[in-house]
């Protein structure tokens, strides 16, 4: 029993890993990306995210079979990732004594940067928001596009869109994809660096 | 999750999901157009990999040395952790002993492991009930 165990370990490790070399480097870009938008409500940096999710994949904790997209299944790591330190943040909010960051950090470092002062909760909730801000106001030249995003946030489905704008599949995919390009000029390297 | 979080991690998964539509040829002339090193960002992920790869090696390579120290026998880290935990069940004055459970690491559990093989609390046969 243990040790076809130790074998299951090792033939997932193996799949996971040769799915992970298979990567190109387009998608190593496309992850690059993901991992700038998904780090900001999480206590990850971008890194640091992307990190955890190749060790997520590859220790096994999220088991990955070969029949999976492999692109696909890092991206929803990394959302689970951001979304599960989103949650024990509300749910916790950890304080340290000592606010001071290590000045070398090391992404591969188990946790991600957790520990909050006071100061730097108040101050992460305010940058939220002025993210949140700067975001609506990149599109205050494009009202109907503004409005997507809006949707978009509040969490309404592609298909509610569509019915309110009027939008068939092509004209959302365009819109997306104006909203995705015109976020990433005006937040290059991801929201957290801004 | 605070709302606005929880608003910009939906914006996130539009953005990704846009990524993922997008073909290899976009992503590589939008990388242009702004102006990214593509070989450097390239090259930065991979050794975020590597650096993964290189942790679970070492992981690895930890728990195979905390396996052999128990003598005679290969026991697994998980093993050992409920053997202790079924030991504990089975005999109420190790009541504190249940703690060993998820608590602590993975040296301390084969720490308390040994010790609890040598005082006959669980026998060294992986046979055995506990």
């Amino acid at each position: 029993m243990l040790d076809e165990t130790i074998v299951d370990s090792r033939i997932n490790y193996e799949c996971a890993d040769d799915a992970l070399s298979s990567l190109s480097d387009m998608d190593l870009v496309r992850l690059r990306k993901a991992a700038s938008f998904y780090c900001i409500p999480s206590r990850y940096t971008s890194d640091e995210l992307l990190n955890q999710t190749f060790r997520k994949v590859l220790d096994g904790s999220r088991t990955y079979k070969k029949e999976i997209n492999i692109l696909a299944f890092l991206i929803e790591t990394m959302r689970s990732l951001a979304s599960s330190d989103c949650k024990s943040q509300k749910r916790k909010p950890e304080c340290r004594l000592d606010p001071e960051r290590p000045k070398e950090h090391d992404p591969s470092t188990e946790a991600p940067c957790i520990g909050k002062s006071p100061e730097e909760l108040i101050e992460s909730r305010e940058n939220v928001a002025i993210i949140k801000e700067r975001v609506l106001k990149l599109f205050d030249d494009k009202p109907g596009i503004k409005d997507v995003v809006e949707a978009i946030m509040e969490e309404m489905t592609r298909q509610e869109i569509k019915e309110l704008m009027g939008l068939d599949d092509t004209g959302y995919d365009t819109i997306r994809k104006y909203i995705r390009r015109r976020l990433q000029k005006a937040f290059p390297e991801g929201w957290k660096n801004e | 999750m605070n709302n606005i979080r929880k608003q910009l991690l939906k914006l996130a998964d539009e953005v990704a999901s846009d990524l993922m539509l997008a073909s290899d040829e976009e992503i590589r002339s939008e990388a242009i157009e702004d102006g990214l090193d593509i070989e450097k960002e390239v090259s930065k992920v991979r050794g975020i990999l590597e650096q993964s790869r290189f942790r679970k090696a070492q992981d690895d390579l930890k728990k195979e040395h905390i396996k052999t120290l128990v003598k005679g026998n290969v026991i697994d880290i998980n093993e050992a952790r409920s053997r202790i935990r079924r030991a504990c069940e089975k005999n109420k004055d190790l009541l504190m002993a249940a703690r060993f459970g998820e608590e602590l690491l993975d040296e301390d559990v084969m720490d308390a492991y040994r010790q609890m093989v040598k005082h006959g609390i669980i026998q060294e046969d992986l046979n055995d009930d506990y």
